[in-house]
């Protein structure tokens, strides 16, 4: 029989993890769904995405040195379970050849996209390779280095210098 | 242009902000998650995220506790798995691993590395050599007729004493003598060379052992110790006629133990046999 005591303790202990949680979802919920959009785009896929990266978080059992530290374990689960979402529907022969944005006009409940001329910008990166696009969006929006980035893919510095040299490159073409 | 293309990339995805329906969908989920963990055990966490504990899980188990029942500890126990425990087994099986696989690669070197080489001469020639463990890892003919005596039987493998066995048995053994003599006792000379003296003498008494206790196609076999030298200082005699031929026989054969000064014992046994290619095979019938 667990004292009246103990059982307060662990109401409380569980009212300080809600706390904490909440407030973690809240601080990365903008990048980790970036994350999701940047590889899926804004429709149900990201959605489910997103949902699932937070469900992870709160189920591991990972003590988190600093927030940066919870901030990059979000955004390679985020990357890995899209990377998931893309290898099952290619097993489902989805047809994942479209773009985020034409896969959002299929999507009748999609969250929208900034049009103009991020609308832009969002094509051109779908249209680099899947590396490509998240070794950008690592360096140039979330600022890591080439060697973080390669610790978040599993991937050689060089090898990420090279997709961000190429992605960028790219995107320029794309752009001008 | 570099600058220009990150502000626009940066701008962009600045303007991407998440819904909020959808982080009220993940906090709630979360604190579902909370929720469905057994009360007295703020640390457990389901390890999978699918892995939900249903909502009633905390009640039942508030029950299970007043009704002094060990029903919920039970579950504790099976579905906590303490970290260290699972460290301490990867360490654990990753040492055994280490430990057998340093384990095999020894006895793999022990049990191919040739520890003594035996040479029997009856014409045909062997020359077989051994383990630490007295198996026979390897055998060659040293001769026409001891290559095709190995190719009829396999002595690989087997112990030391079970080749001798086998080769003396072998028919092909018996047609071979039996071409080149007609005597009723057939001597074997044997050349054992290792490092160890002990082991040497060892297997020089082994060996006489088993070629006295042996027989081939109806004839007794007799054991003679291979080294030539050997017979010489023994008896202290001299035999010219059989000095060139054992030079000569020593330069065809230079993995005989038969060196060029080498020369017979003084009873004959270095002549040339009826087609014997080797000195050390004799007929003490012929000779006698």
């Amino acid at each position: 029989m667990v004292p009246a005591t103990a059982r307060a303790t662990d109401a409380c202990a569980r009212l300080m993890t809600d706390t904490n949680t909440e407030r973690a979802i809240r601080t990365h919920a903008n990048t980790v769904w970036r994350v999701c959009v940047l590889y899926l785009g804004a429709g149900f896929d990201a959605q489910d995405a997103f949902q699932e990266t937070f469900a992870r978080m709160c189920a591991v059992q990972t003590s988190f040195s600093s927030e940066e530290h919870r901030k990059a374990w979000l955004i390679r689960v985020a990357t890995n379970i899209c990377k998931d979402i893309f290898k099952r529907a290619e097993r489902a022969n989805a047809s994942l050849e479209e773009s985020p944005s034409a896969r959002e006009a299929h999507s009748s409940d999609a969250f929208e996209i900034p049009g103009g001329t991020f609308a832009e910008v969002f094509d051109a990166m779908a249209q680099l390779p899947r590396e490509q696009r998240g070794a950008v969006y690592l360096s140039v929006v979330e600022g890591y280095t080439a060697a973080e980035i390669g610790i978040m893919m599993g991937a050689p510095a060089n090898t990420v210098y090279t997709w961000i040299s190429k992605g960028k490159k790219q995107l320029k073409e794309a752009l001008s | 242009m570099s600058t220009s293309l990150d502000d626009t990339l940066k701008d962009a995805f600045a303007s991407i902000e998440v819904p909020d329906a959808l982080v009220s969908e993940a906090i709630a989920r979360a604190e579902s998650q909370h929720r469905a963990v057994p009360a007295g055990n703020a640390d457990f966490r389901p390890v999978l995220a699918g892995a939900r504990v249903p909502a009633q899980a905390d009640d039942r188990a508030s029950g299970a506790e007043r009704s002094g029942s060990h029903e919920r500890k039970g579950v504790e126990k099976k579905r906590v798995r303490p970290v260290r425990r699972v460290r301490a087994f990867r360490v654990a099986a990753a040492l055994a691993a280490c430990v057998a696989c340093a384990a095999v690669g020894v006895g793999g070197y022990a049990w191919a590395s040739v520890d003594a080489v035996v040479q029997v001469n009856v014409n045909p020639s062997i020359e077989l050599s051994l383990n630490r463990f007295d198996i026979v890892v390897g055998a060659r003919g040293l001769n026409e007729e001891g290559t095709q005596l190995l190719a009829s039987c396999n002595v690989r493998g087997k112990s030391y004493e079970e080749a001798l066995k086998v080769l003396f048995e072998s028919d092909a053994l018996a047609s071979f003598v039996g071409e080149a003599s007609e005597a009723e006792t057939l001597d074997v000379a044997v050349s054992v060379a290792c490092e160890n003296v002990q082991r040497c003498a060892s297997l020089e008494a082994r060996t006489e052992e088993s070629v006295d206790a042996s027989s081939c196609g109806g004839r007794q076999l007799r054991y003679r110790n291979g080294y030539m030298h050997q017979g010489v200082q023994q008896s202290g005699e001299d035999v010219s006629d059989g000095e060139s031929e054992a030079r000569e026989d020593a330069q065809e054969c230079p993995q005989d133990n038969v060196s060029p000064g080498h020369k017979g014992n003084g009873q004959g046994e270095m002549h040339r046999g009826e087609g014997a290619r080797h000195k050390n095979f004799k007929n003490s019938g012929n000779n006698a």
